[in-house]
This record gives C-alpha cells, sequence and structure tokens, in this order.
C-alpha cells in the first residue's frame, strides 16, 4: 500500500497526500517566520481589544464626561504586548502545542521526544522566544531546522497537520511515530 | 471308367493325377461292398458262428466263446503296452519332428499369411483377459504419469469441454447454502481489507472534496506554499554553505539516529 495506508496500527491519514512527506519534519523559516508574524497580529488584535474595551468601560462609566484616554507610551505597550505573547506561546504550547500562527501554518512544538511541551519547557521557551525573536533565524542556517532556542531547549517545530496533539510525556516512554505520515 | 464324360470331368479338376482317383474310387468301391458283403455274410453266419461259439454237449469250459475273455484280457494288456510305447516314441520323436519342421518354415509368414488376425482378436474379450490376467497397479506405478501429463495439450482439452452445460447442471444455490459464510468471513482480514479499499480511493481526498470549505482549501494552500518555501531557502542556503549532505530535518527518531545514519536518508534532499 502507499504511504499513509491505514492499518491497525496505523490510523487512516486524514492529511493530503503531497504533505504528508513532510509530516514530523522540522518546519522551515519562511514557515515559522509566517506563524509568528499571524500571532504577532493576533496579539497586537487583543491589544486593540482591550484598549476598545477599556475605552468602553470609561464611557459606560462616565459618559458626560468621556474623553479617548491617550495612548500608552510605546514601550509599554511593546512591553505589554511582550508579556501578553509570552503567556499565550506557553498556554498555547501547553495546551495544543501551537498558537494560532502555528494552526494557520500547520506547525506544532514538540519536545525533545516528540510530544508536547510541559509547563514550565514552555513557559522558558516563550520568555526566550519573547526576548530573542532574532533566534528563530538560526533556522536558515541550521543543519536540523532549529532556531537558537530549539538548539538549547531541544525542542523542534515540526509540520504537524493532524487535529490532535501529541500528549505530553509523563511516564510515556515511546516517542511518537511519525512515519505514520512522514516517509523519508 | 471308360465314361468319356466322367473322364474328362477328372482330367479337368486340376493337377491330381487321374490314377490316383481311380485308385481312391476303386478302394471306396472296394470298402463298400467289403462292408455289404460283410454285414451279409455275418446275418448268414451268425447262427453257424453260435453254434461253433457254444457247441451242445460240450463242457462250457471247453467253449470257444470262453476264450473271449481270456484273449479280450491279454488284448487289452497288449494294446496298453503297445500304447505306452507310442507315447514314449512319439515324446521322444515329436518334437524333433516338430523341431525339424518349424526349421524348415516361416512360421510367422504362414501364420500372417494363412491366419485372419483380425478375426481372432475380433473374437477375444481383451477387457476380460486385461482385467483378469494383468496386474494394472504395478503397471500404472511404472508409468510416469507426470510426462504422460506434460504430454498433454490441457488448453486444447479444456476447450473442448462444454462448460456452459455444466455450468447448468450446477445448482449455485445448493452449494451457496452448505457455504459457511461466518467462517470465510472469519479468515478474511476485514480491518486490512477495508484499510486496503480506503486507501485505494483516497476517501480523505473525497471527503475533503465534498466538504471542505474554500477557508480550508485556502489554509492548506498557504501550508503547501509555505513548505515549498521553506525547502526552496533550504536548498538555497546549503549551497551557498557548501553543504554536500542533506539536513537532519525529521524530527526525533532522525535525532536519535543521526549519528548512525551518515548516508543522511532521514533527511529532507529536496
Amino acid at each position: 500500500m502507499s504511504e499513509g495506508a491505514p492499518s491497525p496500527d496505523k490510523p487512516m491519514s486524514t492529511i493530503p497526500a503531497e504533505a504528508r512527506a513532510y509530516q514530523g519534519h522540522r518546519a522551515g523559516v519562511v514557515s515559522r517566520v509566517t506563524a509568528n508574524l499571524l500571532d504577532v497580529v493576533v496579539i497586537v488584535v487583543v491589544l486593540a481589544v482591550c484598549y476598545a474595551g477599556w475605552i468602553g468601560f470609561r464611557f459606560l462609566r462616565d459618559p458626560r464626561g468621556f474623553t479617548f484616554p491617550p495612548l500608552p507610551p510605546l514601550g509599554l505597550l511593546v512591553l505589554l504586548g511582550l508579556w501578553l505573547q509570552m503567556i499565550y506561546f506557553a498556554f498555547t504550547w501547553v495546551t495544543t502545542g501551537r498558537t494560532y500562527g502555528g494552526h494557520v501554518m500547520g506547525l506544532r512544538v514538540v519536545n525533545f521526544r516528540g510530544e508536547k511541551l510541559r509547563i514550565w519547557g514552555a513557559v522558558v521557551r516563550a520568555a526566550f522566544c519573547v526576548v530573542l525573536p532574532v533566534g528563530l533565524l538560526w533556522v536558515v542556517v541550521s543543519r536540523e531546522n532549529r532556531s537558537i532556542q530549539d538548539v538549547v531547549l531541544r525542542s523542534s517545530v515540526i509540520y504537524d497537520w493532524t487535529a490532535r496533539a501529541p500528549r505530553a510525556g509523563r511516564g510515556s516512554s515511546q516517542p511518537p511515530d511519525f512515519d505514520t505520515v512522514a516517509t523519508n | 471308367m471308360g465314361d468319356p464324360v466322367a473322364g474328362t470331368e477328372l482330367r479337368r479338376r486340376g493337377e491330381t493325377p487321374v490314377a490316383v482317383d481311380v485308385v481312391i474310387g476303386a478302394a471306396a468301391t472296394a470298402v463298400t461292398v467289403g462292408a455289404v458283403v460283410s454285414r451279409f455274410g455275418w446275418q448268414l453266419a451268425r447262427p453257424a458262428v453260435a453254434v461253433v461259439a457254444r457247441p451242445p454237449f460240450v463242457p462250457v469250459a471247453y467253449h470257444p466263446a470262453s476264450l473271449v475273455p481270456g484273449l479280450r484280457s491279454r488284448g487289452w494288456s497288449t494294446r496298453r503296452a503297445a500304447e505306452r510305447e507310442l507315447v514314449a516314441l512319439l515324446d521322444r520323436w515329436v518334437p524333433l519332428v516338430v523341431a525339424a519342421v518349424l526349421d524348415r518354415i516361416d512360421l510367422t509368414a504362414l501364420v500372417l499369411r494363412r491366419v485372419d488376425l483380425d478375426a481372432v482378436i475380433e473374437s477375444l474379450d481383451l477387457t476380460r483377459i486385461v482385467i483378469e490376467n494383468v496386474a494394472l497397479d504395478a503397471v500404472v506405478e511404472r508409468v510416469d504419469l507426470e510426462a504422460v501429463v506434460r504430454r498433454l495439450d490441457l488448453d486444447q482439452i479444456v476447450a473442448g469441454v462444454d462448460i456452459e452445460a455444466i455450468l447448468n447442471r450446477v445448482d449455485v444455490n445448493e452449494i451457496a447454502e452448505r457455504v459457511s459464510i461466518d467462517a470465510v468471513i472469519d479468515r478474511i482480514d476485514l480491518i486490512g481489507l477495508t484499510s486496503y479499499v480506503l486507501d485505494s480511493i483516497d476517501l480523505p481526498e473525497i471527503i475533503r472534496e465534498s466538504t471542505g470549505s474554500v477557508a480550508s482549501e485556502t489554509v492548506r494552500g498557504v501550508r503547501m506554499q509555505s513548505i515549498d518555501a521553506d525547502q526552496a531557502v533550504q536548498r538555497a542556503v546549503d549551497r551557498l554553505l557548501l553543504r554536500r549532505k542533506p539536513r537532519l530535518a525529521k524530527q526525533d527518531r532522525a535525532e536519535l539516529t543521526a549519528s548512525d545514519d551518515p548516508s543522511g536518508e532521514n533527511g529532507t534532499s529536496r
């Protein structure tokens, strides 16, 4: 049977045939940068919504004396955005293994066992990514498609178009078999 | 004998000399006459013979007829002895004579010329003779049946079979009733078969085509394009860095076995 052939041990893949060969492989820089840009957009949107919510709250509290509040200083906004992004990264990596940008681009963050990151691993990696986003560019020259964060924390960002995230490895010594969808 | 017609007839009969037939005719006449004379003479002489054989007034012990049993017994003994001598003589001479005769004739040619072998064979019940006298099992054991089968043109034989007629005589429904469907199903790897069929028809693709939205198609396209872009960037960078071996991009297992895999087969070499 061809690749992706289902069997009792290898459930039928819902991934398009042309993408199966890449599943489980570490993603390249284009996919990861695109996913991160989408995540930045998400953060910006969240901040904008929060700001709009704050404005609405002020309007409801004192409609007559309402005036638009001045924008917070840019540094504060950036700091707030980075902080929010770190929480967002850590939360999504622990729960589903991927951010919204990763979801759109079909990427997932896993540890060296191919499992979802544990809580502290996710927090440290999120902080690392927020503090040193340029570390992502190491993917371009890395022979293993790893960013600096991945090299230090032994994590990986892989192509994974499946909906179900791999379980966090509590006592699980068996890494997920990416060969079910990746053959080369 | 002076009849000219009879003489002509005798001459016309062929190669046998006329004298031979004359002698035979005379002998036959003599025998016939002798028989008649003897029968007639016996009729006349019987009373006299009876009187001579048992004369009156003569004791029975001296009757000539009383000599008959003794003569008969002696004659019987003599005849038996003669027969034995004759048999012994025949046993000794007949083989010699027959051998000498057979040496002087071509018996095979004689049989072929004189014997109607077809009639002989037709009169024989060969089937019964073979069944009763031939050890057919021993014959079959010595036959190389495989060689015989190899020489057969089975295709031609099968072509001559009226399979349609055979099928018409077969009650498929009755056969089907005898079949244990459950046993057959138990022997089938239904899961494997189903998986093979699903894989052959690419069910996921059908589901995607029937239910996929424009958004999911767009996402799919974006993902594939990003993967292609990743590969292109990798190839370009690797070329700039003069890398000959492909990247070890496969996660986990490749990571564990990379040091054991100098061929780099686990990498993405596209």
